[in-house]
C-alpha cells in the first residue's frame, strides 16, 4: 500500500490530537465538584477513591469485552449505583466531564493539531475519529471550540458505538460510515499495542505512531507501525494533496 | 418449544410512544428551528428544503443501514450551507426541533406501567430504536422515571447501525449479556422490527397493530409473521410472569 492510496485518515485523540496536563489544582477542583454533585457527604478524595475502585473494575472488563457503557449507563449502574437514578441520568454528562477533569487533569490541543487537520481536509482526505472514551460530549464540543468540527466526516466515539479497540469492528463500522474501503485508510495514534492490532486486524492501509522521544520507546514504537512520527505536523509530509 | 425469554427489548416510536399531531406545539417548534439558525429564508421555503433533504438522506440510511450523528446529520445533509461550528453545537436541539415539527411524543397511557411490572418481574429490558435523536429518549425515560428499569439503550444515531441490521440486534445482546435466543423484541413494524429480529435469532417477536405505522407503511408482501400481535402494551403482562 503506497501513501498516495490513503483517502481516508482516522484519528485516536488522548495523547494524539489532545495532551494532559495533571494540574493538581485543575484535578483537586474537580474531585471536588463531583463530590458535591453526586450531594455525597463524604470527603471528596475519599469519595473519588471510592468511585476509582468502581471504576477500575468497570474497565477491567470493558478491556475484556472490547465494550463501552453510554454514560447514562456507565453513572447509574457503575459509578453512582447508590445514588437516585433518574438524577444521575439527568447529570450523566456533567459527571463524566468531572470525572475526567478529576482524573486526567486538563486536555490541551497540540500545537500544531488545528492547522495540520485544517491542511489535511484542505488537500482532500476524508477525516474521522476513531477513540476510546466515556464522554459523549467532550470531543464534539472539542472541535466546535476550535472550529475544525467540517473536518471530520466521522466521528466514532466507544462511549456512543460500544465497540472498543483494538475490536476490529469498530475500524470496520468506520469505514462502513464514511464510505472508504479499510485499505485505503489510515489510522494515526499513540498506542503501540492497542492502536496498531486493531488497525491491522482490519486491513488499514497504513498505521502512524506519534510518540514523545523522551519516553524511551521509541525503537518497539518504530517497529510495530508503518511510520513514526513526534509531532503531528510530520502527516503533512506524508499526506500529499489529493488530486 | 417456548423460549426462556430474559430479556426484552422495545421500540420506541409508535411502540413505547406516540405522536400527537398539535398544531401549536407543531408550529412553536418550527419557528423555534427559524429562530435557532437565524434564517433568512422563509417558512415555506426553509421547510420544503429541509424536507426534501431529509427524505434524501432517509432513503441512503434505509439503504446502507446506517444512521448518522447528530452532529453529522445537520452539517453535512440538513444544512450544510450554514456556518458548521454553528450548526454542529446546535445539532441537538435542531434535531428536537425537527422531531418536534410532527408532532408532540407522549408515552402510551400503559407504557410506564407496563415497563415497570415487566422490569419488576424479573426481566432486563432494553431499547433498540431507529432514531436521530441521541438524547430525547433518555431524557424521556428521566422524565417518566423509567430510565433505571433499563438496562441496555441501542439507538441508531449513536452505533450508527440500523434496524433491520442483524447487526444491531447481535450489538444489543452483547452489551445487555443476554444470548439472542433468550431475548424477546416488541415493535411495531411488521417488516423492520419482525425482518431483523428473526434473522438475529430472537427468541420471540412481538408486534404491536398500530393503525398509525399500518397506515404509512406500504404492504411490500414481505411481512413477516411475528410470535404475537398485542393491542395495548399492558397485553405483555399476560405473556410474560414473574421470573422464578
Amino acid at each position: 500500500m503506497a501513501l498516495y492510496d490513503i483517502q481516508a485518515i482516522f484519528f485516536d485523540i488522548g495523547s494524539t490530537l489532545r495532551v494532559t496536563d495533571k494540574d493538581p489544582a485543575f484535578i483537586a477542583e474537580g474531585r471536588r465538584k463531583l463530590a458535591e454533585l453526586a450531594k455525597s457527604q463524604e470527603d471528596p478524595e475519599v469519595f473519588y477513591q471510592k468511585l476509582k475502585t468502581r471504576y477500575d473494575a468497570y474497565r477491567e472488563v470493558s478491556k475484556t469485552a472490547l465494550l463501552d457503557y453510554p454514560e447514562i449507563e456507565l453513572w447509574q449502574q457503575i459509578m453512582l449505583p447508590d445514588v437516585d437514578g433518574e438524577y444521575v441520568a439527568a447529570h450523566a454528562q456533567a459527571f463524566t466531564t468531572l470525572w475526567r477533569d478529576g482524573t486526567n487533569g486538563k486536555r490541551l490541543t497540540r500545537f500544531d493539531t488545528v492547522d495540520t487537520i485544517r491542511e489535511l481536509h484542505k488537500r482532500g482526505y476524508t477525516l474521522g475519529i476513531i477513540a476510546n472514551t466515556i464522554t459523549e460530549a467532550e470531543i464534539t464540543d472539542w472541535m466546535i471550540e476550535e472550529g475544525i468540527s467540517h473536518c471530520f466526516t466521522t466521528t466514532i466515539l466507544s462511549s456512543k458505538v460500544r465497540l472498543r479497540k483494538p475490536d476490529p469492528a469498530i475500524y470496520h463500522l468506520a469505514c462502513r460510515c464514511c464510505g472508504v474501503p479499510e485499505a485505503n485508510c489510515a489510522y494515526i495514534g499513540d498506542n503501540p499495542d492497542r492502536d496498531v492490532e486493531g488497525t491491522r486486524a482490519a486491513g488499514y492501509g497504513c498505521m502512524v505512531l506519534i510518540d514523545d522521544p523522551k519516553k524511551g520507546r521509541t525503537e518497539k514504537m518504530r517497529a510495530s507501525c508503518d511510520c513514526l512520527i513526534e509531532n503531528l505536523s510530520e502527516l503533512l509530509d506524508l499526506f500529499p494533496a489529493k488530486n | 418449544m417456548t423460549p426462556d425469554i430474559q430479556t426484552i427489548f422495545f421500540d420506541v416510536g409508535n411502540t413505547l410512544r406516540i405522536v400527537l399531531k398539535e398544531q401549536d406545539f407543531i408550529d412553536k417548534a418550527e419557528a423555534g428551528l427559524m429562530e435557532l439558525i437565524q434564517t433568512e429564508e422563509s417558512h415555506d421555503e426553509l421547510f420544503a428544503k429541509l424536507e426534501e433533504r431529509w427524505k434524501k438522506y432517509r432513503k441512503m440510511s434505509k439503504t446502507t443501514l446506517l444512521d448518522v450523528s447528530e452532529g453529522e446529520l445537520w452539517t453535512q445533509y440538513m444544512l450544510p450551507e450554514y456556518d458548521p461550528n454553528m450548526v454542529y453545537a446546535n445539532a441537538p436541539r435542531l434535531t428536537r426541533l425537527w422531531r418536534d415539527h410532527d408532532g408532540r411524543r407522549v408515552a402510551r397511557p400503559d407504557a410506564v406501567d407496563t415497563i415497570r411490572e415487566l422490569h419488576k418481574r424479573g426481566y432486563t429490558l432494553g431499547i433498540i430504536a431507529n432514531t436521530v435523536t441521541e438524547t430525547e429518549i433518555p431524557d424521556w425515560m428521566a422524565a417518566d422515571g423509567v430510565a433505571g428499569c433499563f438496562k441496555t439503550t441501542i439507538l441508531s444515531s449513536k452505533v450508527r447501525l440500523r434496524k433491520p441490521d442483524p447487526a444491531i440486534y447481535h450489538l444489543a445482546c452483547r452489551c445487555i449479556g443476554t444470548p439472542e435466543a433468550n431475548c424477546a423484541y416488541v415493535g411495531d413494524n411488521p417488516v423492520r422490527d419482525v425482518e431483523g429480529t428473526q434473522a438475529a435469532g430472537f427468541g420471540m417477536m412481538i408486534r404491536i397493530d398500530e393503525p398509525d405505522t399500518l397506515n404509512n407503511e406500504k404492504a411490500t408482501g414481505k411481512e413477516f409473521t411475528p410470535d404475537h400481535v398485542i393491542l395495548k402494551l399492558s397485553d405483555l403482562l399476560d405473556i410474560f410472569p414473574a421470573r422464578g
